[in-house]
């Protein structure tokens, strides 16, 4: 049953961090997959090394397979948030999940219009990657459609937000951007990635927002949880990083475009710890600090 | 009675630990590389200068301990330094090893850390067998 309308009792509350983030999705996360010119990448494709090719490729599919796993996995917390009335959250979380699904979308569009490979690329899933996209991200997501604790709730972002985007997707993205842009390669797919990191910087934005919000409510036994859930996902997180290297070298030897595991490595914890100081950073305030943080305290 | 912490009778005791444990010998199969810790200076907790020690790690061996020299600093595969309230932290058992890794509470200074981060397990175990050594702590610690 439901008992009142926040919209008409109290209104939106526009001064929300989440609502604020809703305005800049919608003014931000409107790009359209099917806009992006391949024609570049095409011809890059055809002028690539054996090896360029099977990082690209191997790259490409952990990207897609990544991205399909958060669309499909994301929609026990919004029914979460949904059912705890958070409405400025909730309206946030639909840009969230349509954002996800371009994702997949331009990752797809890339495989079928410039690569040519007809073989199985779950090839490219070894056993860390297994451990958390088969089985974490949907376990920790999963559990929320029955349990939505706080400790649940918690160790779901910290599983989705704080590892797959965070640790996982973002130093993919921002790493082989890198190399793209360096080399002046697939200009389609740094286009498109130029466009997924903004979308997943506001992702991580909301993960952060969420753990603080619930380390800030119900202290440290979610701090504990968030810690004990990093600590628990940390090897197979950084195992996936160390697959898609040992992959690549025991194929040709060495790395295509001189890749560097460490470069990958240490931007991921770099970032993860800049994350969790701002987590940290929640046990001594209150809920409201978290809810109408200044804009300039913004990550 | 015990021996000083960061002394060369404390890593000595400290390698003994880790050769008389099959949960290390097991964990640290496949770890290759010495290693040298290094505690930075806190006046408030009574560690006066910077110290280190130098563990010789090879599948699961602990081959050989000492304090570090110069010499190990620049040799050894891994040197990881932390400030006196981490090791606290990790002795004692309320700072997690490889949180601390994560947070930079532990910083390493020399070495890869993509070959380091595998070794999760055996990192543990290694502290484990620290925790068993009897240690005599700073007189500030249990201020």
């Amino acid at each position: 049953m439901r008992e009142n309308f926040q919209t008409i009792s109290n209104g939106l509350n526009r001064d929300h961090v989440m609502f604020r983030l809703w305005e800049k999705a919608k003014r931000l996360g409107i790009w359209n997959p099917t806009d992006i010119d391949f024609t570049g990448d095409i011809d890059d494709w055809k002028d690539a090394t054996d090896s360029e090719r099977d990082l690209t490729l191997h790259v490409t599919t952990l990207f897609l397979s990544g991205e399909e796993a958060v669309t499909l996995d994301l929609l026990p917390l919004i029914g979460v948030i949904a059912r705890e009335g958070k409405l400025e959250e909730e309206m946030y979380l639909t840009s969230f999940l349509w954002e996800e699904a371009k994702h997949v979308d331009f990752f797809r569009r890339y495989l079928d219009e410039v690569m040519t490979d007809g073989g199985d690329l779950s090839r490219y899933h070894g056993d860390s990657y297994k451990t958390i996209f088969y089985d974490e991200l949907p376990a920790a997501m999963g559990r929320l459609r029955e349990d939505d604790s706080p400790l649940a709730q918690a160790e779901a972002a910290v599983t989705y937000n704080m590892v797959v985007e965070g640790m996982l997707a973002e130093t993919g993205y921002h790493g082989w951007y890198q190399i793209l842009e360096q080399n002046g390669l697939m200009p389609g797919m740094s286009q498109g990635i130029g466009f997924v990191q903004k979308d997943e910087s506001r992702h991580l934005r909301f993960g952060i927002y969420l753990l603080s919000r619930l380390v800030a409510e119900y202290g440290d036994s979610v701090w504990e949880a968030v810690e004990n859930k990093m600590t628990a996902l940390f090897v197979p997180a950084i195992g996936i990083i160390n697959e898609l290297f040992d992959y690549q070298e025991a194929l040709f030897g060495k790395v295509a475009f001189d890749l560097k595991r460490d470069d990958f490595v240490e931007y991921a914890m770099v970032q993860f710890q800049k994350r969790m100081d701002r987590i940290e950073k929640a046990r001594s305030q209150t809920v409201e600090e978290i809810l109408f943080r200044e804009a300039s305290d913004e990550d | 009675m015990g021996e000083i912490l960061f002394s060369d009778l404390w890593v000595k005791g400290w390698g003994a630990k880790l050769s008389a444990s099959d949960i290390y010998r097991i964990a640290a199969s496949k770890w290759e590389g010495d290693i040298v810790l290094v505690m930075d200076p806190d006046i408030g907790l009574g560690v006066t200068k910077r110290q280190t020690v130098y563990l010789d790690l090879w599948h699961g061996d602990c081959r050989d301990t000492r304090v570090a020299t110069e010499e190990d600093e620049r040799e050894a595969t891994y040197v990881i330094s932390a400030s006196a309230h981490s090791w606290r932290g990790i002795l004692e058992g309320s700072l997690d090893p490889i949180m601390a890794l994560m947070r930079g509470r532990l910083t390493l200074k020399k070495g890869s850390l993509a070959s380091l981060l595998p070794y999760t397990s055996a990192a543990k175990e290694l502290v484990v067998a620290a925790r068993e050594v009897e240690t005599i702590f700073p007189e500030e610690w249990s201020k």
